[in-house]
Order: structure tokens, then C-alpha cells, then sequence
């Protein structure tokens, strides 16, 4: 039942190429700011964007809970390497490394940026149909071999996924271990599920290979039809217009200005 | 109706091997015709259907003599885009044939591929979706359906293509018996309303037999029989030292032939045999005589001692959705046991929460006096051993010797102990000489030996086999039913086989479980189950087909389970003179 209502959503409706443009302008506007609380607000906005294209909480909430160990991970590892400005106040030391308020605005601030690539990344790929990938590779001009290839390999993660889960069913029935806290001895303990795995994605792809020339793909690749076209509407222009916009935007302030640093909004607090 | 295709002395060998797969081959076939192909694995049988498309050789290179032609053209000027318009091919594994992200796009495909307009395209994928009855999926992706439905969609993309031939290559080996009938219909209908030509590659001859024009017998590369189903079929003994198992009604109808001297012919349908037996049959039954045979007959062992108890057992992976309603059964030492029922049954469900790879939800699991929920898989995995359906799953080691230590190596058995086992396994399985071969290199058949003897060094007293004869023919099925059944009586190991096989279940086993939806519907030695014919109905199964036959011909009490019971049944009458 969610999954119609996302099929019916606005982003959902948008034509692929716009869709590949918002994930590109995010991307780019991750980077530009860099202030932990200007992210705050590009992730709530994500979210209200999740929301409001038919996302239940519980999905979000899927996409987020791996995320967490990382978000930890990414803002003690950056937070060490922050350069503190001149005299600036140590609150504290850990393993002899400073702390101070700019490590723990970089922490902060990368780890959010972190979760927000992630978070635009999964919204785009979930709001997007593989056979429209294909189509707008093709507009690119990619050949069709390359770009049915990549359709292919999409719809294909699910059945290997489920090939995967029956090797390790089948190696846990031979007394294999996964649980392991050494990184050493998981990866060792991993090597009768790797080779399978790919001992059967050979064999698969061979015979999809096999599958598609008795489909006649090899007939006249250039000139074969499409059945589903894409095409730009209003809403897709506007779509555009919008973000293009607001990174102009974005982009004029941070770099004449130089808005959104990583003490951006903590020094105009601190400044009042 | 015209010669359409036509094999002038055709050989041809895949690179790198000795002897031919096809070898010097000459046979024609009509428009219009539906044509069987069987022969035992290895035939050439594949090879020669994708000659037909150019496949073979384009693909795969090797050496051809000789030529093919298709309505007077010789096809060795096309190339494989061009054949697959003319000669469509739906493969064994359906998910090993889809490209498209939904059912509609997977239709459109091929035509797409043709540069045909799109209204055109359109229309070929609503008339054809509405021919395999799955407009509603039109949206769905194709990876998610059911493996009958997934063939039943590919089926409909070849369809599209509008080819001349249609030619099927073992289209229901990995279907269970309601996704296989549910593909033949669709192959008579299509035969019947289009009048296409259709080649189909099948072991399972009881199932279409009825629906073909001609039935082609390939051994070694070679045509050994060619003509109408009752012609070829009234050769039974010779098409089974080839290895090819005429429907039982056939094998019934030639044994009588042979010691009554009778010369009744090959039934086609069930109805047929049914209608050639009664006609053959005695006024009056002698009731007291079959009696008395049906005491001789092999009665299942017997067994007391529960190795495996399930109480009441839930199981589910979403709450909403519960997959095992409250199963009770157990399993004794020492027995065979066979659970039945179509796909999606709970069979393969219920055989994981032996060795603890699902966790009861509800009721429990008792394994040698242990309860599942609180022992790890490794180590349930001593007791119960579990053999996947495709060995390909587990082995990963370029040694056999190695693939076997895994698992003791995983329990943490000492290395001495291991040699020994290893040692004791290669033995009971038969594979001494090949345990330091690559497994890479070795055939399936042997493989899945491997995957066997690698359950066995754990030393497991219960060995699950999950559907062990799916995509093999009949003489690599026994082979392989043969080597379990081996373990079971001589080295005293339970066994719990899942299958759709019916006359495999009849054959071998002492009880039969039969499943439907999450239940038990019904268990008993296999005469017990098979005499519940619509009981089996109801779970998209049947009784084995002499069963079925000698039951429509009026012999009801004993039950023959077999064709030796059935002749033996039928020994004790003093059978008319045909008509």
C-alpha cells in the first residue's frame, strides 16, 4: 500500500533526467555548506520531502537506522582533525586531542552532510523506476547496449540478494560462523559465501547474455524502439527553475560572501 | 502443410570437446506440427533446438557440418537477431530470462528490439498478457512473481515476438506441478488457436504426451526413435535402457502386451489406458486373490522413536502474515520420510526450523531431546544436516577434499577426526577418486554429490534433501534417490526428502507428509496418502498415474502404488483377449 502511494507522488511523476539534476544540485549544495545547523534545516527539508511523496516514518526510519553507526563514526574521526582558530577555548582533551567548539561543529557538520547524501541518494533511487534510468541514459546517448546492461543489473539486485541469503543459509548449515568481532576473521569467514555469490552471478549472467539474443536484442540495437518515452513537463521545468535558484542562491552567498562555513550560524549566535 | 525445418546430415562439437553433441542429424518437420524431444541428459537435445536460432554456433563457436533450413532457406545467412524472429526459445529457468523492470516492459521487449512502432508494440503486449492471464502484474517486476508466473511472462515475451517456431527447452524443470500444468496449457493454446510450429524439450513425458504430434528420441547425439507418440512409446524397453520413463500407463500396457502376447496400443491420455484396461479386465474381479497379493505386497517399515518432535509450531517472517499454522509431527529415527506439497506449501519452511535457521514463533521444535530455540545453528547442524536443492550454493572450495572439512572444521572437530570422516564419506558416497579435483570441473550430477558427502562429515543423524531430482532426468533422479535411499539403510540415517515428484515419494519413502498452505493435510505411509485422491487434489497434487489408472479401472482395494504392484494386481486376473 506505500509503495502506491509513492508510485502516485509529485517527485515520482517527474521525468528521470530532472530527478538525476536534483540529486547533482544537492550534491553540489552538500558541499558548498558546511554548517552544521544549515544542514539541519537541508535534512528537515528532505524529510518533509520524504513525507510528503507518500514515506511512512517506518521507511525513513529504515533508510536511517544503519546510518547511525556511521553518523557516530564520521563525527569522532572528523572532529580530532579540525584546525581550532587562534586562542580558541579547549573545553577539554581526549587521548591528548583537543576539543573544541570548531572540532565539534566540522564533526557535526560532516556527519550530517553524510547522512543527508545518503538520505537524497535513497529519496532519487526510490522515486525512480530502472526502465526510466535506461530511457534517460539513452537521451544521453549512451548505447543501448551499456544503458539495458545497467536497467539489467538493477532489477537484478533483488534476486541476487536472495542467492546471497540462501549461501549463507546454506554455509550457517554447515556450522559457519558470521558473527565474528575480528574484521580479519569475518572477511575469512565470508569467502564461502563470496565465491558462490559469484560463481552463480556468472552463471546468471550467462544466461541472461543467452536470454536476450533469443529475444532478438543483436537485430538492430541502434534502431530499436522504446516503448516508454520520457519527456520534460511544466512541472519538471519548474522543478528545475526552483533548484537551480536556490543553488545560485547558495552558491552567490558562500562563495562572495562566504555564508555557510562551518561557524556560520554559531558565530552570528554567539555574535548577538 | 509444408516441410517448415529441415537437418541435412548435421553434426556439430563444442570447442574443446571430444565427440559431437549433434552427430550427423537429417530430420524434418512439418508446419503446424508440435513435436516432443526427450532423450537423457546430455543427448544434444539443447544443442539442436539452438541450432534452430543460431545460437549455436554463433555464441559459442565449435565445428558444424552440414545444414539447416527453414522454409527452403538455408539459416547459416542470418545471424541470431534475425533467428530469434523466426525461431522464439523460452529456456528452463524463468529467472534466469528476465531483463525488464516490470512484467509490461519484459512483454515489449523483443518487439522493442525489432524497431517496431510503438502502437504496434502496445498492442502485441496487451494481446499477449491477456494470453498468459496476467494483466494485473502489468506494473509489477517480474523478479518478484512466483516461478510459474515468472515462466508464464516469458513465455508471453517469446509469444510476442510472433515467431513461426516456438520451441521450448525444458520449460517446467524448475516449476513445481501446478506452474508446470499451468505452462502446457498455455503451449496447447497456443499450438491450437495459432497454428504454430512448436518443438518441445521435456523429460516429463506423462504431462504432455497427450498434446503432441511426434515424439523425437535423442540418445548420444543421435535421433534413436522419430515418429507418433504410439509408435515410439511401444517401445518402452528400449527407450528405458536409453533412460527415457514412458508414462507408467504405457509401461502397464506394454507389459501386458508382452506376457499376455496382446497387442493393444500405446494409450496416449490416462482416459485411454483406463478405456484399454477395463476393456481387457474381468466381469467380476477375484477380490480374495488380490486380496492375497496385496498382503504380499512391501509394507513401509515401522518406526517408534522420535528423533525430530514439532509442537504446535507457528512460524512467520511478518506478523500479518503467518506461514506455518500450528504444525505437530515428528519425525522418527531411522525412517524415510517424504513431505509433499505445490510451492509455497510451508515445506521448505518447516524442514529450515529443524536445524535452527528459523526460530519457532510459536510452539517448539525438539531435536534429539534439544530445544531449537536454544541451540545455535552450527551446533543443530551435528544432528540435522541440511542439502540445498542447487549445490552450486555451497560449494566454494578448488578442492573437494577441502569443501568436505569445512563443516567439521566450523565445529571445531580435531584434524585426525576429520581425515578419518572425509575418508569414511568419499567411501559412502563413491567419490575416492575424485577428491583432489577442482569441483569447478566436475558435472553437476557429481557436485551435488559433493554437496552430500560435505553434510555428511558432519555426521549429522537426520539429512533434510531439498527437492534433490528438480531438473534431472529420470536416470539422474534415481542415481540420486538411489545414494540417499543408500544412506538411510545402510549407515542408518533419517531421511527427510522434500518433493514434488510423486512416484519418487512412492517409490522410496516409508511416510508421506503432505502439505497445503502452512498445514498438514494429510500423513501416512504412501499407500494411506495415495488412496486420498482428492484430498491431494486439494493441494494441486496427485497420486501417482498406475495409481490413478487401476483406481479409474475399477481396482480400488489394494492400492498399487508402483507398476510392479499394478502387474502384480493384475497377474492374479485372467485378463480378456483384446478386442
Amino acid at each position: 500500500m506505500e509503495n502506491n502511494k509513492i508510485e502516485k507522488s509529485f517527485i515520482y511523476s517527474l521525468d528521470p533526467r530532472t530527478k538525476m539534476l536534483i540529486l547533482l544540485l544537492m550534491i553540489f549544495i552538500g558541499v558548498m555548506v558546511m554548517d552544521p545547523f544549515c544542514t539541519l534545516i537541508i535534512i528537515f527539508c528532505v524529510y518533509l520531502t520524504y513525507r510528503a511523496n507518500g514515506f511512512s516514518n517506518k521507511q525513513v526510519w529504515k533508510t536511517t537506522k544503519p546510518l547511525l553507526f556511521a553518523f557516530v563514526l564520521f563525527f569522532i574521526l572528523n572532529f580530532p582533525f579540525a584546525t581550532p582558530l587562534p586562542d580558541e577555548e579547549v573545553y577539554f582533551k581526549v587521548l591528548s586531542i583537543p576539543v573544541t567548539m570548531t572540532g565539534i561543529l566540522t564533526g557535526l557538520g560532516n556527519a550530517l552532510r553524510f547522512m543527508m547524501f545518503i538520505w537524497i541518494a535513497d529519496l532519487i533511487t526510490q522515486v525512480t523506476p530502472t526502465g526510466d534510468i535506461v530511457l534517460a541514459l539513452n537521451k544521453a546517448h549512451v548505447p543501448p547496449e551499456a544503458s539495458i546492461a545497467i536497467g539489467i543489473a538493477f532489477s537484478y539486485i533483488p534476486v541476487l540478494k536472495k542467492e546471497i541469503g540462501t549461501i549463507i543459509e546454506a554455509q550457517k548449515s554447515r556450522g559457519a560462523n558470521f558473527e565474528s568481532k575480528n574484521v580479519f576473521k569475518k572477511i575469512k569467514a565470508y569467502i564461502p559465501v563470496i565465491v558462490p555469490g559469484l560463481f552463480i552471478s556468472i552463471m546468471r549472467g550467462r544466461d541472461i547474455a543467452r536470454a536476450i539474443e533469443a529475444r532478438g536484442f543483436t537485430y538492430d540495437p541502434v534502431n530499436r524502439t522504446y516503448r516508454n518515452e520520457i519527456k520534460l513537463r511544466g512541472r519538471d521545468f519548474a522543478v528545475i527553475a526552483f533548484m537551480l535558484i536556490l543553488f545560485c542562491i547558495i552558491a552567490y552567498l558562500s562563495i562572495t560572501k562566504g555564508w555557510f562555513g562551518t561557524r556560520f550560524v554559531y558565530t552570528l549566535m554567539t555574535r548577538s | 502443410m509444408g516441410e517448415l525445418i529441415r537437418f541435412d546430415h548435421v553434426s556439430y562439437t563444442y570447442p574443446g570437446a571430444d565427440d559431437p553433441a549433434v552427430d550427423d542429424v537429417s530430420l524434418s518437420i512439418n508446419e503446424g506440427e508440435i513435436v516432443l524431444i526427450t532423450g537423457p541428459s546430455g543427448a544434444g537435445k539443447t544443442t539442436l533446438c539452438s541450432m534452430l536460432n543460431r545460437i549455436v554456433p554463433e555464441s559459442y563457436g565449435g565445428d558444424i557440418s552440414g545444414k539447416i533450413f527453414i522454409e527452403g532457406a538455408d539459416i547459416s545467412q542470418y545471424t541470431i537477431g534475425q533467428m530469434a524472429f523466426i525461431s522464439g526459445l523460452l529456456f528452463q529457468d524463468p529467472s534466469g530470462q528476465l531483463t525488464s523492470a516490470t512484467v509490461g516492459d519484459e512483454i515489449a521487449f523483443g518487439p522493442e528490439n525489432k524497431g517496431l512502432p510503438v502502437d504496434k508494440i502496445n498492442s502485441l503486449v496487451d494481446e499477449y498478457i491477456g494470453y498468459v492471464n496476467m494483466q494485473k502484474f502489468i506494473k509489477r517486476p517480474p523478479q518478484a512473481l512466483s516461478g510459474g508466473q515468472q515462466q508464464s511472462i516469458v513465455y508471453a515475451s517469446v509469444l510476442a515476438m510472433e515467431p513461426e517456431i516456438y520451441i521450448l527447452d525444458e520449460p517446467t524443470s524448475n516449476l513445481d506441478p501446478l506452474g508446470s500444468d499451468l505452462v502446457f496449457r498455455l503451449m496447447k493454446k497456443v499450438a491450437t488457436d495459432k497454428k504454430k510450429t512448436a518443438i518441445i524439450v521435456e523429460h516429463k513425458l506423462e504431462k504432455i504426451i497427450d498434446m503432441v504430434d511426434r515424439i523425437i528420441i535423442m540418445d548420444k547425439g543421435k535421433i534413436a526413435f522419430n515418429g507418433t507418440p504410439k509408435d515410439v512409446l511401444s517401445h518402452y524397453k528400449e527407450l528405458s535402457q536409453i533412460g527415457v520413463e514412458v508414462p507408467q500407463i504405457d509401461q502397464v500396457i506394454n507389459r501386458i502386451n508382452e506376457e499376455k502376447g496382446y497387442k493393444l496400443p500405446a494409450p496416449i491420455t490416462l482416459s485411454e489406458g483406463v478405456n484399454e484396461l477395463k476393456s481387457i479386465l474381468p466381469e467380476k474381479l477375484p477380490v480374495d486373490a488380490m486380496q492375497a497379493v496385496g498382503r504380499t505386497f512391501k509394507e513401509p517399515r515401522k518406526f517408534d522413536k522420535p528423533i525430530i518432535e514439532v509442537k504446535d509450531l507457528h512460524f512467520y517472517y511478518n506478523p500479518e502474515v503467518e506461514i506455518l499454522h500450528g504444525i505437530n509431527m515428528d519425525i522418527y529415527d531411522g525412517e524415510f520420510l517424504s513431505i509433499v506439497g505445490q510451492n509455497g506449501s510451508g515445506k521448505t519452511t518447516i524442514v529450515k526450523t529443524f536445524n535452527g535457521l528459523h526460530k519457532p514463533t510459536g510452539g517448539s521444535v525438539i531435536v534429539k531431546g534439544v530445544d531449537t530455540k536454544n541451540a545455535t545453528v552450527a551446533k543443530l547442524s551435528r544432528s540435522v544436516g541440511y542439502c540445498f536443492q542447487n549445490p552450486d550454493h555451497q560449494i566454494f572450495s578448488s578442492v573437494v577434499r577441502d569443501e568436505l572439512t569445512y563443516g567439521p572444521k566450523n565445529v571445531g572437530m580435531p584434524q585426525e577426526e576429520i581425515d578419518k570422516i572425509v575418508d569414511e564419506v568419499a567411501k559412502m558416497i563413491g567419490i575416492e577418486d575424485i577428491l583432489d579435483e577442482n569441483p569447478y570441473n566436475l558435472s553437476k550430477g557429481q557436485r551435488q554429490q559433493i554437496a552430500v558427502a560435505a553434510i555428511l562429515t558432519m555426521q549429522p543423524d537426520v539429512i533434510v534433501v531439498d527437492e534433490p531430482t528438480t531438473g534431472q532426468d529420470p536416470r539422474q533422479s534415481h542415481q540420486m534417490m538411489d545414494m540417499v535411499k543408500k544412506l538411510n539403510t545402510d549407515y542408518g540415517k533419517t531421511i527427510v526428502v522434500i518433493t514434488h515428484d510423486m512416484s519418487i515419494a512412492a517409490e522410496y519413502s516409508d511416510r508421506i507428509i503432505t502439505m497445503h498452505n502452512g498445514t498438514i493435510i494429510a500423513q501416512g505411509t504412501p499407500r494411506e496418502v495415495f488412496k486420498e485422491e482428492e484430498m491431494l487434489n486439494s493441494s494441486n497434487l496427485e497420486p501417482p498415474q498406475v495409481t490413478r489408472l487401476l483406481k479409474r479401472a475399477g481396482i480400488t482395494d489394494p492400492v498399487a502404488i508402483d507398476v510392479d504392484e499394478a502387474m502384480q494386481l493384475l497377474s492374479t486376473m485372467d485378463l480378456k483377449k483384446e478386442a
